[in-house]
């Protein structure tokens, strides 16, 4: 076992995370959490209607991923993401999964993330979904699940690449001996993607704004990319081409657009009219094959949570397979025989409506009343597409300072799968855990905090 | 990195205006609190701060020399205060972060969470504003490039000016001209600055100077005086 002790006055006595052990001095505890605000490293929320950007809690001991469960996950990983590729591609192009009934058809034109613009759309190289955050959690006894596909805006790599920057710097002497994956090359990693799809010339970051949630993200990756970070007023489409314009009024062409905001705000012509956020023009750009988008549009539809549970069934269609990571048991209330499980056992389910994201439309059966539950059954039965259920997965407690205490909190992991040449993932991601005890809420946008994830390669 | 769009160009100029703001507001605030100090000053003080209000057009009035001092260093509301500089200097830099770099925007930062953290006008501690607010400068240098750092220069320049302009203090304006015309050199931008009006009627050059961003690029001029954010 190695033990990772930074010295000075330790708080408390050393805390087992994985193969390692860590011993950390309360001085180097305050010098972290100085850095973060130092560098502003913040995750915006909306509070009472305003917004709030604070620095986002960071729990300094890391998840610990040995290599041989790492070498699973990732190839699982891989085969995931090959799959819904796939299923982008088809579902955009010829249907056969629907034709051959591996998926019934409502499950996909119901999606709100079906994008019928996209019908026909090929995008360069036939890649869809280029950055992938796939969220697992481990259960107790060691097995990894995956929780949820994130193939439109996957945020969050940024906070475990920058903490792990900051702690190299606090502590140097760790790295050496420990066999912990360098993690460094994310930004490298991202760039590869882009220039893979690049349709001559600029690579640019297309943010929302300053008060998006991971705003600090859009410019650390920019900034260690060294692309131009724009919003959508820098940009503009003349005879479908993107153009980005700079302050002489020189326009320069625009190759690839790694985009943080959402479909629907990308352009006003061919989305929401009333956005102003976007780039009037760029949809048919895009479709002409002027430019790449990253993700591409419509992805939507492959990380909706009804498709979700079809995940491993597309693995075996289109890949001849047997997925390599299991999905948590899942249950849909469309198909007759899991909506009398599911309306049977919602007391001990957890309830998903599949329009929601960022931890918002989860409820735990346990933790509603009588009344509540028999609100959340008449409106299964109702809408029963709106819905998934999900047996609890009872997942690993991770140590977490707070203040000088160390308790322990629910955790998951955001791995990210990068698709650029080839299929990779990143050795390390984003581990995101619940401010409070016992609760399973891990998101960001809930007032989580996060934990930098060590990948051992020995 | 190259080109900058308007909108970038627009927050770097601002930034600079607005820290530099701070810089030198801090300097003329403590010579009219300096005049004041020691016994028998007390008619000298109370009439430096009636000269720096006036020359910034300011029209309120102080019940102490010790308010003027809070209102003017540490009121997050009241343009013209420190901290109400330094905190649109932070705004506009948040916007530019992938451009200042995290190790330039951290100083902007740490300015700012320093003022806000300050109860009361303490001249020591101000002082570590001002140096976070002048390393800000010496990292600008370091890390950004060459053009964004030199609008980012220009919006300094012209608020330095500016201030100088309304203290009625011109010896410096010949120096910090001939720098501004190097910014112009940099940018390679065709602008030769009018000496006839910046020697001549204050009002007259501080417009003059104003009306020089954007305008210099041919991509028109903006008539928001306190800038984009």
């Amino acid at each position: 076992m190695s033990m990772i002790e930074i010295r000075r006055k330790p708080v408390g006595r050393s805390i087992r995370e994985g193969a390692l052990e860590f011993s950390i001095g309360q001085e180097e505890l305050e010098r972290i959490s100085t850095s973060f605000d130092r560098y502003a490293i913040t995750f915006g929320l909306y509070k009472n209607q305003s917004f709030q950007d604070r620095v986002f809690p960071f729990g300094v001991i890391p998840r610990v991923i040995g290599r041989w469960e790492f070498d699973t996950i990732e190839k699982g990983l891989e085969q995931r993401v090959a799959a819904l590729n796939c299923f982008l591609a088809d579902i955009y192009g010829k249907r056969q999964i629907l034709k051959d009934k591996v998926i019934p058809e409502d499950f996909v034109y119901a999606s709100a993330g079906f994008m019928p613009e996209c019908d026909g759309v090929v995008p360069p190289k036939g890649i869809f979904s280029h950055i992938s955050g796939i969220d697992l959690v481990q259960a107790k006894e060691g097995a990894w699940y995956v929780l949820e596909d994130n193939l439109r805006v996957p945020s969050g790599a940024s906070y475990p690449l920058i903490a792990r920057k900051l702690v190299r710097g606090l502590s140097p002497e760790l790295f050496g001996p420990l066999p912990v994956a360098d993690s460094r090359d994310y930004p490298r990693m991202l760039l590869d993607v882009m220039e893979n799809v690049n349709q001559g010339g600029l690579n640019i970051l297309l943010s929302p704004g300053r008060y998006n949630s991971a705003f600090f993200e859009h410019a650390y990756l920019a900034e260690q990319m060294n692309i131009r970070l724009a919003f959508g007023s820098d940009l503009t489409v003349e005879d479908d081409f993107v153009y980005y314009r700079d302050v002489s009024g020189k326009l320069l062409r625009v190759g690839a657009i790694y985009r943080r905001l959402s479909d629907e705000f990308l352009d006003p012509l061919e989305f929401d009219a009333e956005s102003l956020i976007g780039v009037p023009g760029l949809f048919r750009a895009y479709k002409k094959g002027n430019v790449a988008i990253i993700n591409a549009p419509g992805n939507g539809v492959a990380d909706d949570k009804g498709i979700y549970y079809f995940v491993p069934d597309m693995i075996r269609y289109y890949l001849g397979q047997t997925a390599i990571l299991k999905n948590a048991p899942t249950y849909l209330p469309l198909v007759e025989k899991d909506k009398k499980y599911v309306i049977e056992h919602l007391r001990s389910l957890v309830v998903k409506d599949v329009s929601e994201a960022g931890g918002y439309g989860v409820v735990f059966g346990d933790r509603l009343s009588k009344a509540k539950l028999d609100e959340l059954k008449s409106a299964i039965l109702r809408e029963p597409r709106r819905f998934i259920a999900q047996e609890v997965v009872d997942f690993r407690d991770l140590p977490v300072f707070r203040g000088r205490r160390v308790v322990r909190r629910k955790a998951d992991f955001r791995a990210y799968v990068l698709y650029g040449q080839e299929i990779k993932v990143w050795k390390s991601g984003l581990t995101r855990y619940a401010m409070d005890h016992g609760s399973m809420v891990v998101n960001s946008s809930q007032g989580g905090g996060f934990k930098d994830t060590w990948v051992l390669y020995r | 990195m190259g080109a900058i769009s308007l909108n970038k160009a627009d927050n770097l100029y601002w930034l600079g205006r607005y820290a530099e703001r701070a810089l030198v507001l801090s300097d003329y605030l403590y010579r009219a609190y300096d005049r004041g100090i020691g016994p028998g000053n007390e008619d000298e003080g109370q009439s430096a701060v009636s000269e720096f209000c006036q020359r910034l057009g300011i029209q309120t009035k102080f019940a102490s020399r010790a308010d003027f001092l809070r209102h003017f260093f540490l009121e997050q509301e009241t343009p013209y205060s420190m901290a109400w500089s330094v905190k649109k200097a932070y705004e506009n830099g948040f916007v530019l972060r992938d451009l200042l770099t995290n190790e330039v925007f951290a100083y902007l930062r740490m300015g700012m969470n320093t003022i806000e953290s300050l109860r009361n006008p303490d001249f020591f501690e101000i002082k570590d504003v001002i140096d976070y607010l002048y390393a800000f400068w010496g990292s600008l240098d370091e890390w950004v490039p060459a053009d964004g750092a030199s609008i980012a220069r220009w919006g300094r320049l012209s608020e330095r000016m500016e201030i100088l302009y309304r203290f009625a203090e011109r010896e410096r304006i010949k120096d910090l001209g001939d720098k501004l015309q190097r910014v112009f050199f940099i940018l390679d931008l065709p602008v030769q600055l009018d000496w006839e009006i910046l020697n001549g009627d204050a009002i007259a050059a501080v417009t003059y100077l104003n009306g020089l961003f954007p305008a210099a690029y041919g991509t028109g001029g903006r008539d928001d005086e306190q800038g984009p954010l």
